[in-house]
């Protein structure tokens, strides 16, 4: 157990290099690469408008040495302020918060499809391996891998909305006739539930399906493919070849003796996944005009918004490492031979 | 005593391509590549209409045999975007991922071999470029850079170096430590020849398998960033751009603006992540045989 | 044949098998059939590949899905287990054909036949703990309640000699004697009626071997169960048997009784017994076995091993001439000719041949002096120090000298350092303290060109021969790379130094590329892997291991170096190889004077091959001496412990080293001898104060504050008698 603390302690310690490089690089990207960051940071209008350029030089110190710039940068990240956008009049750090209950909302729903129809997937296939179920499976997952979400969104609008009414329409959440439940938690199922509003959970869950599960797919395509690769590998392992020779019932084989075994590498790629979904999200969600972060992004980019999309690269960023942190220890609890 | 010197190392690269051709998944991913290479060599020779060519009068029409994946709604034949959209969308994937190829797996080499402080340097560099989610960097660097050509290409070259140092650094690092290193470090080789002879040669196949997935994975987040506004702007025909604009006809049912276009992203990415798994298993298969 | 299978608990009759490989077939076993009676041991005895670890599987039914019963059965009291159409095979598919089978099974399995696996292997699951493991066995099969199970399974661990904790540790924690003997306790606990042990005991340390060897023994006699052991090794499975099988090629060649294996009929066997040295045995040429095993790619009609065979006749090559003829009661032999071995030829012995070898002169061509090595252990993740006593010292403080011509061999077990030793002299480690001298002159690893021109003094010949070849080389290009990397075509004798300029053909007899040539046939013949035309073209996956082997020989010597450091040459090899290559190393010394470090875990190869010995104990030397001398008047407990594990005579070493020898040593670096805690001579000032090497006789030193009594003791005299009486 002390073990274990300590090499909690060490992943830790661990995370700040990247982080602070994580910051850098934001940092060189907003404030170096660009002649005028005032450009980047403020926008046209502000940069025409003296008296607003002088507000967003002061209270960046544009004009002060680079290093003084990055800690006051640096400051300004410690207390949670991803920076001003003059565009929307507002500090980001709010508006994100507005936006991330939805985008939760969203790759959860996604990796509640993805990661169990995933490793189901992945199984299946590998104990019929070179049958015609593997086969299904291997080439739907290749076809996973290879198709772009957005374009897989807009099959699928045009398959369950267009063309079988089975969806509602792509825009948002809600249907528009239905009003948003009191605000609990920001999260609109969970909202509508707490409030006992069953038309809104139920409509918010109707509203979830379609995009969800074009995000979801790519997950499980890939963790199929994983899962196969894995499977198959630790049923021709030694150990495999021993508890065959006990006769222990096939369920506990296949349960307890493989699958335990199997499921390690699949850690480590749903959290690279997570990453991927996240770009999704934004795709996803500039389909379905879902409300969330990768709305915002999409209309940040419209409006050449910087700041906006700096501070959500930086905090996907933050979050994608703390994915991948959490996957190691993770790793590290399931896997008794990583050595603390 | 000439004859002693008969072909040898020939077989290094003969029998994996053998390999490769005789199983199907990894002819039918060559079919389906140089199909599109055709396409795109000879574009004005293939697409039947100017590709920008605008004719209102011919807007929104269904595939036909005079418009063989119909018109958009300024009446261009889609089929001669999408012709031209791949000759583009092929150009930003080769030019970035064999950039990103060349800076990555040296950087890879160099780190994998000479170890120690270059190590740490190069792959905690790596480290930072892998903490953003791919695309949101991407985003992120064309955003800064301005949308066009060049910056897709840089944002694509980034996200895509740290994938190819990490592979490059793996296998010499297993490399390095085989036996028959030794076996040439006790005879006297220099490390120049261990690099050349011993480490660089193993290192070809996994890097290739990554050049051909990182393909697919180019024309993805080019369409993607042009899709979302970030890339290649209209009216240059890309195919994410081309989605993108023919997304409001979707629902209105003039499905082919947009569906044409991601067909031939779905094929051209399914050809080469079938490429990158043929080249993998048959670098298994050749070294066992 | 008559035989009913009425009488027996297992009956394999006709059976063989076949795997598919892409688009090859193996023909792996071939119309086997014998019995294993109630109580029987049978130990079966072949190289890799000749079907024994197939036959083991398929009785076990688990061999892979590739595999394929062509003809036969085996019947398991009366009960028929594999056919052609159960099949022999595990499939973890879900059909229900495969469910049939297994309904059928789920009584003989574990219940009627369990496996002792090999647990150097991933034979346990490294996810799960070893109680897991075992009170699952009890849980599915028996029906058992958990808390039962458990009490059951430590029951069991206790009568394999383990303790309760090791119920709760996962199998990474546990050491390879350890493992071995959970998984003896997974065999036993459902008390099957038939064992199948397949290598227990390889890649295990001599002493552990050993200790496993009695375990076996003792649980059959207590549980009255019988035993099929497979192994490469005769003389130890032979220790553990009733009677032998000798399988080559997918057939038994012969069936003996074990007791006395040396009066044996088949030519084979024959070989295969002369063929490995025995530690009791003071003999001065064991048999090479020409050839390799063949590859069973077709089948063989008539007698398979024909093309190795010197006896062979026409009639060996009829379809009879592997039905087995009884020439004996309990001995059947597969041999068309019989032929008349005269085993005193081979018996003659070192002694009287003293003085035929080439003499060495005092001169050393490699020296150690002090030499010590120490690794700091690395924290699981990154290297962090914690405390300050994490130091491993591999080697420590150790001196040692090679003289000209002269064969000296280095003995230890895993971990005593002695890879890492190997790994100094050939100077691919800088030591921490001490020195190397390679005739003479130190070796400093940062003078590049200095150190340059001493790597063509000594050269090294790795344990491993599967991994010391690039495998993108061809055998020419592998054998010529010395020269290549050295730039310049150093030769032999005859021929002085030239340069090889460039690598463009040339014509002329003295072109670089012609001498090349020439010296790349000149090591191929000393390392005699003829005729050239047959290798050189080869890429390393076409050679069997002892090619392999001697291709790295070749490879060694084209530098024509002084000193070869052979580490652990032929313990990857099949055992009808190693003769060849052990001979060969003794050749190289007679014909060309070359020094040799043998170094290896096995002393009985260590006395046929080198004229003096040091003994390796955790990083320290802890006896050196000429080698008779140092293996009739052993004068440390840990060389003593050696050469009983070796000569294996039942019960012989709890009886003169007691039980502590088995003990595993806790301490890393203790400030007393570090084989005290082993030692049962042991006294209090053992623990307090390190031993130095202190001179007995002549070259005969012993790290032990005790020598001279333990040489008077004479603990090996009676041993060594006994094993040898039976044959004369």
């Amino acid at each position: 157990m002390k073990g274990f603390r300590r090499f909690l302690v060490l992943r830790v310690v661990s995370l700040v290099p990247t982080i602070f490089g994580l910051i850098l690089l934001t940092f060189f990207l907003t404030h170096i690469i660009p002649g005028n960051p005032a450009l980047i940071l403020g926008g046209p209008e502000v940069v025409s408008n003296p008296a607003e350029l002088k507000v967003l030089e002061a209270e960046l110190g544009l004009n002060k040495p680079l290093y003084v710039q990055f800690f006051i940068y640096l400051v300004q990240l410690l207390h949670f302020n991803l920076g001003y956008s003059f565009i929307q009049g507002q500090y980001i750090t709010y508006e994100l918060g507005a936006r991330f209950p939805p985008t939760i909302e969203l790759a959860v729903a996604a990796m509640i499809i993805g990661v169990p129809i995933g490793i189901y997937a992945g199984i299946f296939a590998a104990l019929r391996a070179n049958q015609l179920g593997d086969h299904a499976v291997r080439i739907t997952s290749l076809l996973g891998i290879s198709m772009p979400v957005f374009f897989l969104d807009l099959l699928l609008i045009i398959a369950f909305f267009s063309d079988l009414h089975l969806a509602p329409s792509p825009f948002g959440q809600l249907s528009p006739q239905l009003g948003y439940p009191r605000s609990i938690t920001g999260f609109v199922i969970l909202d509508s539930l707490f409030t006992g509003n069953i038309t809104d959970f139920a409509n918010a869950i109707w509203h979830i399906i379609l995009p969800a599960v074009g995000l979801s797919f790519a997950i499980i395509a890939v963790l199929a493919r994983v899962m196969r690769a894995s499977m198959l590998d630790v049923v021709n392992k030694d150990y495999m070849r021993t508890a065959f020779a006990i006769g222990l019932p096939r369920n506990i084989l296949i349960r307890k003796y493989a699958l335990r075994n199997a499921l390690l590498p699949t850690i480590t790629v749903t959290a690279i996944q997570m990453g991927a979904l996240m770009g999704g999200v934004v795709l996803t969600e500039t389909i379905f005009s879902w409300p969330g972060l990768g709305l915002y992004t999409y209309n940040s980019i419209l409006s050449l918004d910087y700041p906006s999309i700096m501070a959500v690269a930086i905090l996907s960023g933050v979050v994608f490492v703390l994915i991948n942190f959490l996957a190691d220890i993770l790793y590290g609890v399931v896997d008794p031979r990583v050595k603390y | 005593m000439k004859e002693m010197r008969r072909s040898r190392s020939a077989r290094s690269l003969s029998v994996p391509l053998v390999l490769f051709l005789k199983s199907k998944t990894g002819l039918a991913s060559l079919l389906i590549l140089l199909f599109y290479i055709v396409l795109a060599l000879f574009a004005p020779h293939i697409a039947p209409y100017n590709p920008l060519q605008q004719n209102l009068s011919h807007s929104l029409l269904p595939p036909s045999r005079s418009h063989l994946m119909g018109t958009d709604d300024l009446g261009r034949d889609v089929f001669s975007r999408i012709v031209y959209a791949i000759r583009l969308d092929l150009e930003i994937a080769f030019i970035s991922v064999s950039i990103a190829y060349l800076i990555g797996v040296l950087a890879g080499i160099v780190a994998g071999y000479y170890g120690k402080i270059a190590d740490n340097a190069i792959m905690r560099v790596m480290d930072v470029f892998l903490a953003f989610p791919s695309l949101i960097f991407a985003i992120a660097i064309s955003v800064i850079l301005g949308t066009g050509f060049l910056s897709i290409i840089v944002a694509i070259t980034v996200t895509s170096i740290p994938l190819f140092s990490r592979v490059a650094r793996s296998t010499v690092l297993s490399t390095k430590n085989e036996l028959y290193v030794t076996a040439a470090l006790s005879q006297g080789a220099s490390k120049i020849h261990i690099l050349f002879k011993h480490i660089l040669p193993p290192s070809i196949a996994p890097t290739l398998v990554l050049y051909a997935l990182g393909l697919g994975t180019a024309i993805n987040v080019a369409a993607a960033l042009s899709f979302l506004g970030v890339g290649i702007h209209p009216p240059i025909p890309e195919l994410g751009a081309m989605i993108s604009e023919g997304l409001t006809y979707v629902l209105s049912g003039q499905w082919w603006i947009s569906v044409m276009p991601g067909l031939f992203i779905v094929f051209i990415v399914i050809a080469t992540n079938m490429m990158g798994d043929t080249i993998r298993e048959v670098n298994d298969v050749s070294l066992r045989r | 044949m008559k035989m009913s299978f009425e009488d027996y608990l297992l009956y394999v009759d006709d059976l063989s098998i076949e795997y598919t490989i892409g688009s090859t077939r193996i023909y792996a076993v071939n119309h086997l059939t014998f019995g294993v009676k109630q109580n029987e041991s049978i130990g079966v005895v072949g190289e890799s590949g000749c079907g024994k670890s197939t036959l083991a599987m398929a009785i076990a039914h688990i061999l892979p899905p590739n595999a394929r019963v062509t003809s036969g059965r085996v019947l398991f009291r009366g009960q028929v287990i594999v056919d052609s159409k159960m099949g022999a095979s595990y499939s973890i598919r879900y059909s229900a054909k495969e469910r049939k089978i297994e309904d059928q099974l789920k009584v003989i399995r574990w219940k009627g036949i369990s496996v002792v696996f090999q647990g150097a292997l991933d034979s346990l699951n490294p996810v799960h703990t070893v109680g897991t493991q075992l009170s699952d066995i009890f849980i599915y099969k028996e029906k058992m309640l958990k808390g039962e199970a458990e009490k059951k399974s430590k029951e069991l661990l206790n009568v394999v000699g383990l303790e309760n904790w090791v119920y709760d540790v996962y199998p990474h924690q546990l050491s390879g004697g350890m493992k071995q003997r959970v998984i003896i306790a997974m065999a036993i606990s459902l008390a099957p009626s038939l064992i199948i042990a397949d290598e227990p005991t390889t890649s295990l340390d001599v002493i552990t071997q050993y200790r496993i060897i009695e375990e076996l023994s003792r649980l059959r006699k207590s549980h009255g169960v019988a035993l099929i052991n497979i192994s490469h090794d005769m003389p130890l499975i032979s220790r553990l048997s009733d009677r032998l099988m000798v399988m080559y090629a997918g057939r038994i060649v012969e069936k003996l009784p074990s007791n006395n294996f040396l009066v044996n009929s088949h030519p084979y066997t024959h070989l295969l017994v002369n063929s490995i040295p025995r530690i009791e045995e003071d003999l001065s040429e064991i048999l090479p076995i020409k050839g390799a095993p063949p590859r069973l790619r077709e089948k063989i009609i008539g007698c398979p091993f024909y093309d190795r065979c010197d006896y062979r006749e026409e009639k060996c090559k009829e379809e009879s001439a592997v039905d087995l003829i009884e020439t004996s009661s309990n001995h059947h032999v597969a041999c068309a000719v019989l032929p008349d071995f005269e085993r005193a030829k081979v018996l003659e012995t070192k002694a009287n041949r003293a003085g035929n070898h080439h003499g060495f002169s005092s001169e050393p061509v490699l020296e150690a002096s002090n030499l010590t090595k120490t690794f700091e252990k690395k924290s699981g993740l990154r290297e962090i120090k914690t405390s300050n006593d994490n130091e491993i010292v591999a080697v420590d403080r150790v001196n040692l000298s090679v003289a000209e011509g002269e064969i000296v061999a280095l003995v230890g077990e895993t971990g005593s350092g002695k890879t890492t030793l190997s790994r100094l002299l050939g100077l691919l480690e800088t030591p921490s303290k001490g020195e190397v001298r390679l005739k003479g002159v130190s070796v400093e690893l940062t003078q590049r060109p200095q150190v340059k021109e001493l790597r063509r003094v000594v050269q090294t010949i790795f344990q491993d021969p599967f991994q010391s070849v690039n495998p993108r080389f061809s055998v020419y290009d592998a054998i010529a790379e010395p020269i290549k990397v050295n730039g310049k075509v150093s030769s032999t004798k005859e021929s002085n130094e030239t340069k090889v300029e460039d690598d463009n053909a040339g014509d002329g007899h003295n072109s670089p590329r012609s001498q090349l040539d020439n010296l790349v046939r000149t090591a191929m013949n000393s390392a005699e892997l003829l005729p050239h035309e047959d290798y050189i073209d080869k890429f390393p996956h076409q050679l069997s291991g002892g090619q392999r082997q001697r291709l790295c020989i070749a490879r060694g010597l084209i530098l024509n170096p002084k000193i070869l450091i052979a580490d652990e040459p032929i313990s990857m090899l099949d055992v009808s190889l190693r003769a060849g290559v052990l001979n060969l190393l003794k050749k190289l010394r007679t014909e060309r004077g070359i020094s040799i470090l043998y170094i290896t875990h096995d002393i009985a190869s260590a006395r046929y091959l080198s004229d003096r010995i040091y003994v390796m104990y955790r990083g320290e030397i802890v006896e050196t001496g000429t080698t008779e001398e140092l293996i009739k008047k052993s004068a440390h407990p840990y060389t003593i412990a050696l050469l009983l594990a070796s000569i294996g005579v039942e019960g012989s070493i709890y009886e003169k080293l007691g039980k502590r020898i088995f003990v595993q040593s806790e301490e890393s670096n203790p400030i007393g001898c570090k084989f005290a805690d082993r030692c049962q001579f042991a006294k209090d000032i053992c623990f307090e104060k390190r031993p130095e090497l202190k001179g007995i006789s002549g070259d005969h030193f012993s790290r032990c504050l005790f020598s001279e009594e333990i040489q008077g003791m004479k603990l090996t005299d009676a041993v060594l008698k006994r094993a040898v009486a039976p044959k004369n």
